[in-house]
């Protein structure tokens, strides 16, 4: 039975620094150290990375092994979620889970969750170019499971907002140390990202996409 | 204009971090014993991560951003453990090279300070 859901909510940075953020991968075990333990790349070619991600919650450890796809300059997708391992998590196996998430400038008037106000909604205009995180949800779930979706849904957007809290953190204390971070290959900002020993998912599509003039 | 700080080093216990804000600055004090000691900005080299939210083992920190790892005992970049069971897709491309990864010229910033009666001074 398919459940569908958005989450979106503003992210007040500038759209090539969310995504790096999100191809910065050296960070996730770490920064998000409360779920995440361990962090493998199974593949990765121009397009899709398969990744493995150990995650600890009290008595349970499981494995969730995962597609990434870098679909346009600012669009991931994630699909073919496996999990394996002890614990409720298991049950995510009879859940067939589909991401779509893109950064944006607001360019109309919408509704949105307001990330330094606890993810309450605010209305904003379509002059205000604020940068907006959206995810759609494509769950496919059994009809066993179909009853806790709302269980699931809020269970979802929590580990969204807790990743991206920690992550918006760390850029604006880039920010405070080196400057804003308006897109600029030579400022103290991005400069580190463009050292040929920095890894990053997909490092030269992103480059390209946005720093290629 | 610098300003002068003393820290009484009665303070601070050997081989063990200690970290003190002075004048808006998180610094951390390594006393590596027989009156000698390492100062350092806890700003990670790496990307800029607090390392007071770091990870410390003795005579290692570990920033909590990234996870690189610096000695205590002389600022340098000891290892990214994110470079284990990944090495096979570090491959060189037209932005990056694995090589460069070996020869990263990272270290924690030191602090000058010196030492005078019983006292840790700094200049800031």
């Amino acid at each position: 039975m398919k459940f569908e859901f958005t989450q979106k909510y503003t992210f007040p940075v500038t759209v090539e620094s969310a995504v790096v953020t999100y191809l910065d991968c050296e960070h996730y075990i770490f920064l998000h150290r409360s779920h995440e333990i361990a962090y493998k790349i199974i593949s990765i070619n121009e397009e899709k990375c398969i990744s493995e991600i150990i995650y600890k919650s009290g008595i349970f450890k499981w494995a969730q092994k995962t597609t990434t796809e870098y679909i346009n300059k600012n669009e991931f997708k994630q699909y073919d979620v496996k999990i394996k391992g002890f614990g409720p998590a298991f049950l995510a196996n009879f859940i067939d889970v589909k991401t779509s998430l893109k950064y944006y400038k607001n360019n109309k008037n919408q509704l949105v969750g307001n990330i330094d106000d606890n993810f309450n909604e605010i209305y904003i205009k379509h002059d205000n170019n604020i940068v907006i995180s959206e995810i759609k949800y494509s769950l496919n779930l059994p009809i066993f499971l179909y009853p806790f979706k709302n269980y699931l849904r809020k269970k979802l957007k929590t580990m969204k907002e807790k990743k991206d809290l920690e992550d918006l953190f760390m850029i604006r204390r880039r920010m405070k140390l080196f400057g804003d971070d308006n897109i600029n290959k030579e400022s103290e900002y991005w400069k580190p990202y463009f050292k040929k020993s920095y890894f990053l998912l997909f490092k030269d599509r992103f480059i390209e996409n946005f720093f290629n003039n | 204009m610098r300003k002068v700080i003393k820290i009484d080093t009665a303070d601070l216990n050997s081989r063990k971090l200690t970290i003190k804000l002075v004048e808006n600055k998180k610094i951390g004090i390594y006393r590596l014993g027989q009156g000698k000691f390492k100062v350092y900005e806890m700003t990670c080299p790496h990307m800029g991560g607090d390392l007071c939210n770091g990870m410390i083992n003795k005579s290692t920190i570990q920033c909590g951003w990234h996870g690189y790892m610096f000695s205590l005992i002389n600022g340098n970049f000891i290892k990214n453990p994110n470079i284990r069971g990944t090495e096979f897709v570090r491959v060189a491309s037209k932005y990056f090279d694995p090589s460069d990864e070996k020869t990263k010229n990272l270290e924690l910033k030191t602090i000058d300070h010196r030492i005078e009666k019983n006292n840790l001074i700094l200049e800031i």
